[in-house]
């Protein structure tokens, strides 16, 4: 049992006794130890957005822990365990930067479905920076070279290859960071085809992220990505006191910039990725708006300052990365 | 088959009265809860607040939310009762709350229409007898409201005496006994890492301008300056639930006191800061950024 699960627990029933806290933990644990990416983001999907329901299989699993467990009215109980259950999936990630795609889709998953959530619920903000602290630690372990550089002799095939895989390892991140770089210092869209001086602000806050994520080749970013895209949007004039609502950030783009840069995005992380989805319903001229509300559960009126858009969109592109092909 | 209530023979049916503490699950599983501990001495005006809470709903939306039900209707009239016509009294009166109640909380559904679907959410307040926050400030396991309730409290509201605070010779008891609840609340460690605090001064109809309310203010200001670090964040609201005079509405200040109990924040995206890296360029631009953009970064973001 995780050391906070009763204090997380506790949120739910504040007067659970002990034999009831070990149900739920072990069902907890149970879920953790066969969660697949997808049901992490289903799990997260049903934590932000007020009108999904609880999966069949998550509820089924605690029931099967505690057959007294109510199945009705426990809505609250359900979501709160359902954070719980990707807060324990992501720990390791968190704890010592171990990654895996897993804890990774559940990290992002968390991330991205409490954007633009009205009312976050006040036990939810400890998971969502336990899950932003683990994907920077994985962004920068998986970019770090831990094996040897140099083979020892006598030579064996494993020495080279684990050698070799080292190599394209820092290779790979030099390259990464390399084209972050020029794309930091030439300041111009490749989607676009034009600079981002010649662009709005509240354009720039949705093309910078869709072009630098064109160079990532590691996902989850490492967080000095995610600080010089922001220190990139800074450079625009009045990009710092850009405070639109989301339906002004999807129209000034227009279908035309939309149409560009849309990509498609994998059924299972949909519920989580609200700017690709408005994108792709303005780049095929798609009244959006009120299906949106419905959908995401938040008014298309709703502000955001344009530094939010822009981390979001990079966030939902690498979440997309990851289930790219599950379709 | 025949429906399971008549296996037995008996059939569940909610008493609508105070929630006691175990049975709070009955709400907290259901809805987003906010548990709020109306903490003050005797007499001070807590029961009052819920009284009029309630008879305001009673007349329509309140602070902008729509009444969504309760559990505990049959408790809100109990505490009604004396301050209504009907009960025969030549003069509006709440009855003390008895110690023998233990803690009860009464429930209160709200949905919130303003933005997006209609979200609803609850609020359990505890309506205690004061003498439960003399024990919590002078023992440190308390038995009224025990451990495990102080620690799922996500508002605690003190309330202080407007009328104690206009009479000098009062108005410093009031103050000290404020201090000393909050005091060992915190040194108790009976505070939760993410609870609110509200500072209420109740009967404002009877705080005279001048002096008393300088009084006030000043108290909020020693109180806010000690104990705002412990907790997530701290307001003060100033109500006269049932004035006695005119000068203020009837129910003055619960409808903003309403909507900080069902308040939340809006979702910030939490962001980690680069690492330091060994003789890496990187350090000196991410130091810089950083601290360049500061203020308008700490707006946007949950840095971590």
């Amino acid at each position: 049992m995780h050391e906070l699960f009763p204090d997380w627990y506790r949120v739910a029933d504040p007067n659970a006794t002990r034999e009831v806290v070990a149900k739920r933990s072990d069902a907890t644990d149970e879920v953790v130890g066969s969660i697949t990416k997808k049901q992490a983001a289903e799990l997260a999907g049903y934590i932000a957005r007020p009108r999904q329901e609880a999966p069949a299989w998550f509820q089924k699993t605690y029931k099967t822990h505690d057959e007294l467990m109510l199945t009705r009215a426990i809505d609250a109980e359900l979501r709160i365990l359902a954070g719980i259950t990707l807060r324990v999936t992501l720990e390791p990630m968190r704890q010592t930067g171990a990654g895996g795609e897993v804890p990774v889709a559940a990290g992002l998953s968390l991330l991205t479905g409490a954007f633009g959530m009205k009312d976050e619920p006040t036990w939810l903000k400890e998971h969502l920076h336990a899950a932003a602290e683990g994907l920077s630690k994985v962004g920068r372990q998986v970019r770090h070279t831990h094996g040897p550089l140099s083979v020892a002799t006598p030579l064996t095939p494993e020495s080279v290859n684990e050698a070799f895989g080292s190599t394209k390892t820092a290779m790979d991140a030099i390259a990464e960071m390399n084209d972050y770089l020029w794309w930091a210092l030439t300041k111009h869209s490749r989607l676009l085809t034009q600079t981002y001086e010649s662009l709005p602000p509240e354009v720039v806050a949705l093309t910078a992220p869709a072009d630098l994520f064109h160079y990532v080749r590691t996902v989850p970013v490492a967080p000095e990505t995610e600080t010089l895209l922001l220190h990139v949007l800074l450079q625009m004039s009045g990009a710092r006191e850009t405070e639109f609502s989301f339906r002004n950030y999807v129209s000034s783009f227009g279908r035309e910039r939309a149409e560009k840069l849309v990509q498609p995005c994998p059924s299972a992380c949909t519920v989580l990725c609200p700017i690709m989805w408005s994108i792709s319903a303005i780049a095929s001229a798609k009244t959006w708006q009120s299906e949106f509300e419905k959908f995401f559960g938040f008014r298309t009126a709703t502000k955001f300052p344009a530094q939010s858009m822009t981390i979001q969109f990079l966030r939902e592109l690498c979440l997309a990365k990851i289930f790219a092909g599950s379709d | 088959m025949a429906p399971e209530s008549t296996t037995t023979g008996f059939v569940a049916i909610p008493s609508g009265e105070a929630l006691a503490a175990d049975a709070l699950r009955t709400v907290t599983a259901r809805d987003e809860t906010t548990v709020i501990l109306l903490a003050g001495p005797i007499g001070c005006g807590k029961t009052t607040i819920l009284i009029a809470l309630y008879e305001l709903f009673n007349e329509g939306p309140v602070g902008g939310l729509l009444f969504g039900g309760s559990a505990t209707l049959a408790g809100f009239e109990r505490i009604c009762h004396p301050g209504r016509v009907t009960s025969g009294l030549s003069a509006p009166d709440t009855v003390r709350t008895s110690r023998s109640s233990g803690a009860a909380f009464l429930h209160i559904r709200v949905t919130d229409t303003s933005g997006g679907p209609p979200r609803t959410s609850s609020v359990l307040v505890s309506d205690v007898t004061g003498e439960a926050f003399v024990e919590a400030r002078d023992v440190s396991e308390p038995t009224i409201i025990t451990r495990p309730l102080w620690r799922r409290a996500g508002l605690i509201c003190v309330v202080l005496d407007g009328e104690g605070m206009s009479l000098t010779t009062k108005r410093h008891s009031v103050r000290a006994g404020a201090r000393s609840l909050l005091r060992s609340a915190h040194e108790s460690n009976l505070i939760p890492h993410n609870c609110r605090l509200a500072l209420i001064t109740t009967k404002w109809d009877l705080v005279k301008p001048g002096d008393a309310e300088d009084f006030v203010t000043e108290t909020e200001s020693l109180l806010v300056k000690q104990y705002a670090s412990s907790f997530e964040s701290v307001s003060c609201h100033r109500i006269a639930a049932r004035p006695t005079s005119n000068r203020v509405p009837y129910a003055y200040g619960v409808p903003r006191l309403l909507t900080e109990w069902v308040s939340r924040d809006r979702s910030k995206p939490a962001i980690a800061m680069p690492d330091t890296v060994k003789d890496s360029g990187l350090n000196d631009f991410a130091r810089a950024f950083w601290q360049r953009e500061q203020n308008s970064l700490l707006r946007v973001f949950d840095v971590v």
